[in-house]
């Protein structure tokens, strides 16, 4: 059979480890940190930058497509550019032309 | 960023001491539980708005850190050789306590360890130090018992030995 822990030596223990202060961080190490944790939010905002202007120019792009594709439908024949004879001409310019403007 | 800045400064002075004296539980030496915090305390600021607990998550940060820098083979046999210098600011009228205290500490096994750390100096519930460790809250309470018993015995052991 097992003695029973005596509770109040087991309290007063807690109580003084309690009492007991980790040792403080440095100074140094502080600052460590805080370059850190600049660099990686220098590295994040980087991220987020790179990120923003490859969405914008991707949008850029489908939106350049999406006007010639329209002008293109609106031209009597193929898109995205037309001959005529030797002159390359854009949608818009053909229609005009076919229409005699 | 003024605020962010002076945000980790108030939970690096709250917790840090904690922290390092957690990480001390995997690192060869006082500087290695330092990079350990570092690396750990940044990758918990870069992610505690998605943290349930941040507290918890803070601690499970510094764990993975630290144990990933006391992972090499030589960092293991330094842990053998190396001091880490005083874990514990210790008054002078009390440095013979303290020193028995910390060494009994150092008898304990790991994972009772840093439940005693996490409880008593960083002051997390069990709940918490479960969600730290990936244990359920019965076994970081049934740790911290075990690990209070054994503490007990190893000092009172020292006493009578005098």
């Amino acid at each position: 059979m097992t003695d029973r822990p005596d509770m109040d030596a087991i309290n007063r223990l807690e109580s003084e480890l309690m009492k007991m202060t980790p040792a403080r961080v440095p100074v140094e190490m502080v600052g460590q940190i805080g370059e850190a944790l600049r660099r990686d939010s220098v590295a994040r905002a980087d991220r987020l930058l790179i990120g923003a202007m490859s969405i914008g120019l991707l949008s850029a792009c489908a939106i350049v497509v999406l006007v010639l594709y329209g002008e293109g439908m609106s031209a009597p024949t193929s898109f995205p550019l037309l001959h005529t004879g030797n002159q390359v001409l854009a949608g818009t310019e053909f229609a005009w032309v076919a229409e005699g403007r | 960023l003024a605020d962010d800045a002076e945000r980790w400064r108030r939970v690096l002075a709250e917790h840090g001491p904690a922290l390092l004296l957690f990480a001390r539980q995997w690192s060869a030496s006082a500087a290695d539980a330092e990079d350990a915090v570092q690396n750990g305390f940044v990758k918990f600021w870069r992610n505690r708005k998605r943290a349930r607990d941040e507290l918890a998550y803070l601690y499970s940060c510094i764990r993975s850190a630290a144990m990933d820098l006391g992972k090499g083979e030589r960092r293991r046999r330094a842990q053998l050789t190396r001091h880490a210098g005083p874990a514990f600011e210790i008054p002078a009228d009390r440095q013979e306590r303290e020193a028995a205290i910390e060494a009994a500490l150092m008898l304990l096994p790991a994972d009772q360890r840093e439940v005693i750390v996490m409880k008593i100096w960083g002051g997390l519930t069990f709940a918490q130090i479960g969600a730290a460790m990936g244990v359920s809250m019965n076994t970081a309470a049934s740790r911290f018992r075990y690990a209070i018993l054994r503490l007990h015995a190893e000092l009172s052991a020292e006493v009578s030995n005098d």
